[in-house]
C-alpha cells in the first residue's frame, strides 16, 4: 500500500512536461536570458584573469625588490684603506721581451716600409744591414713602392725598458710640492728664522705699524697668508 | 539530428545546437524546478542557471545511450534547486505532527486528482517535507543521500518524509472534500 502511494505519484509526475500541466511561459525569453548569462559570464571572467595577472605581477617585483635589498645589504662591506703608495711599494712594470720575428716573403706594407727604410740608410753611408725598427707609418703616406722586396730578417722591438737599455735604475720621482695654510696670527710665534719665507713674514708682522699708512706693507693679508713652502 | 550528435555540436560551442537541446528539455527541467519552488520567476531563475551550468560542463559529460543525457540534465537541475534554497535559507524542516489520514481513502483519492492539482499540493507543502518528499519520491535518492546533500541526519530525512507523505494525504482529502 505504502509503495502504491509512492508509485503513483512517481507516474503521475514522473515524466510530465509542463505544458501538460498548464503552465505558461515564454522559452524564447528565457532563452534569450541564458544566452545574456552566457555572454555576462565570459565578460566577467576577463577582470578576473586581469586582477589575478596584476596580483602576481606585483607579488614578483615586490619579491625581486625584497631580494635586491637584502642582497645589497648583506653583501656590503667597509671598504678597506688605500694602502700609501710609497716608491718602494710601487709595482715594477712588466715590459714585453724583445720579439724577434724571422718572416720570409712578406708582402705587407709594413715590410715595404722596412725595406724603403732600409735602402735609405744604405743611401746615408751606413750600409749595415741593421735590424729594421719598424715605425709607425703606413703605406699610403709613404712615397709609393712600386715592387714590395721581402725582408731577410726583421727584428720587431716592443717597448724596450729603460732598465734593460740604459743599464741604469729608474729616476727617483720627484717631490710634489707640499702646500701650507697659515695662519698668520697663530704662528706668531713661530721661531725667528734669520732667512727664508718665515723670516720674512715675522719681519713684516713686527714692523706693520712702522710702516706708513699708505705703505703696501700694510696689505698683508690679515688673516690668512698662503705660503708655497717648498721653494 | 540525433542526441549525441546534438551534444556534441553544443561541445563545439554552437548556438543553434544549444537551443535545439533547450527546447528539447526545458518543459520538463521546468516541471522539476517547479517542484522545489513554488514561484515561477524563481523557477525561470534556476533554470536559466541549470542549463548555463549544462552547456559549461558538457565536456565532462559522457553519454551512454538515450536518457543518459536527461537523467545528468535533472540532477543538475535539482542540484541548482537545492543551491537556490540554501541560498535563501529556505530550508526549514519543520516538526509539526500531522493527524495521519486513513492510508485506503487517500490512496483512492489520488487516484481522482490530476497532475496539476497534485504538483499544487506539492508546491504548498512546507520547504522541508517538499524537498525530501521530491528527492526521495520523485528523484529516486535514498534516506542516506538526502541527509548528505542537506546536511541532515536520516531518521530527520524519514521523519521529514513521513510527514510530508501524511500532510499530502490530508491536503488531498481535503481539497477532495471541498470539490
Amino acid at each position: 500500500m505504502k509503495q502504491e502511494f509512492e508509485q503513483t505519484i512517481r507516474d503521475r509526475l514522473g515524466d510530465i512536461p509542463a505544458s501538460e500541466l498548464g503552465w505558461e511561459y515564454d522559452k524564447e525569453v528565457m532563452w534569450q536570458r541564458i544566452n545574456d548569462k552566457q555572454r555576462r559570464k565570459l565578460i566577467l571572467f576577463r577582470p578576473v584573469f586581469t586582477h589575478a595577472a596584476a596580483a602576481v605581477a606585483g607579488i614578483l617585483l615586490a619579491g625581486s625588490i625584497m631580494l635586491f635589498i637584502f642582497r645589497k645589504s648583506h653583501t656590503e662591506r667597509p671598504i678597506p684603506a688605500q694602502p700609501n703608495i710609497t716608491l718602494k711599494n710601487k709595482p715594477v712594470k712588466q715590459y714585453p721581451e724583445v720579439v724577434v720575428a724571422k718572416e720570409k716573403n712578406k708582402t705587407a706594407p709594413q715590410t715595404a716600409v722596412a725595406a724603403l727604410d732600409n735602402k735609405q740608410t744604405s743611401a746615408r753611408g751606413t750600409g749595415n744591414k741593421k735590424p729594421l725598427f719598424i715605425q709607425n707609418r703606413t703605406a699610403s703616406t709613404d712615397r709609393a713602392v712600386s715592387t714590395p722586396q721581402p725582408a731577410e730578417e726583421i727584428a720587431v722591438t716592443k717597448a724596450v725598458p729603460e732598465k734593460e737599455q740604459h743599464g741604469v735604475q729608474r729616476p727617483v720621482a720627484k717631490k710634489k710640492p707640499v702646500i701650507y695654510w697659515v695662519d698668520v696670527r697663530k704662528n706668531y710665534e713661530q721661531p725667528v728664522e734669520k732667512s727664508g719665507v718665515w723670516a720674512d713674514i715675522n719681519k713684516r708682522l713686527e714692523h706693520l705699524n712702522d710702516y706708513p699708512v699708505d705703505s703696501p706693507y700694510k696689505e698683508i693679508p690679515p688673516a690668512v697668508a698662503f705660503i708655497n713652502a717648498f721653494k | 539530428m540525433t542526441e549525441e550528435q546534438i551534444i556534441i555540436a553544443c561541445r563545439r560551442g554552437e548556438s543553434f545546437a544549444q537551443k535545439m537541446l533547450f527546447e528539447r528539455y526545458v518543459d520538463r527541467m521546468f516541471v522539476i524546478c517547479i517542484r522545489y519552488v513554488p514561484r515561477q520567476s524563481d523557477a525561470e531563475e534556476i533554470l536559466s542557471d541549470a542549463f548555463l551550468k549544462c552547456f559549461r560542463s558538457l565536456n565532462q559529460f559522457e553519454y551512454r545511450g538515450a536518457g543518459s543525457f536527461r537523467a545528468w540534465l535533472s540532477k543538475i537541475t535539482t542540484n541548482e534547486c537545492l543551491a537556490f534554497l540554501r541560498k535563501k535559507n529556505m530550508l526549514v524542516f519543520t516538526t509539526e505532527d500531522h493527524v495521519l489520514e486513513r492510508r485506503d481513502e487517500s490512496e483512492t483519492a489520488i487516484e481522482k486528482i490530476s497532475a496539476k492539482e497534485l504538483i499544487f499540493c506539492i508546491q504548498h507543502m512546507p520547504a522541508g517535507y517538499r524537498t525530501v518528499f521530491n528527492l526521495y519520491i520523485l528523484e529516486n535518492y535514498s534516506h542516506k543521500e538526502i541527509a548528505l546533500q542537506l546536511n541532515i541526519s536520516e531518521s530527520t530525512s524519514k521523519t521529514q518524509l513521513k510527514k510530508a507523505k501524511a500532510w499530502l494525504r490530508k491536503k488531498i482529502k481535503k481539497d477532495e472534500t471541498r470539490i
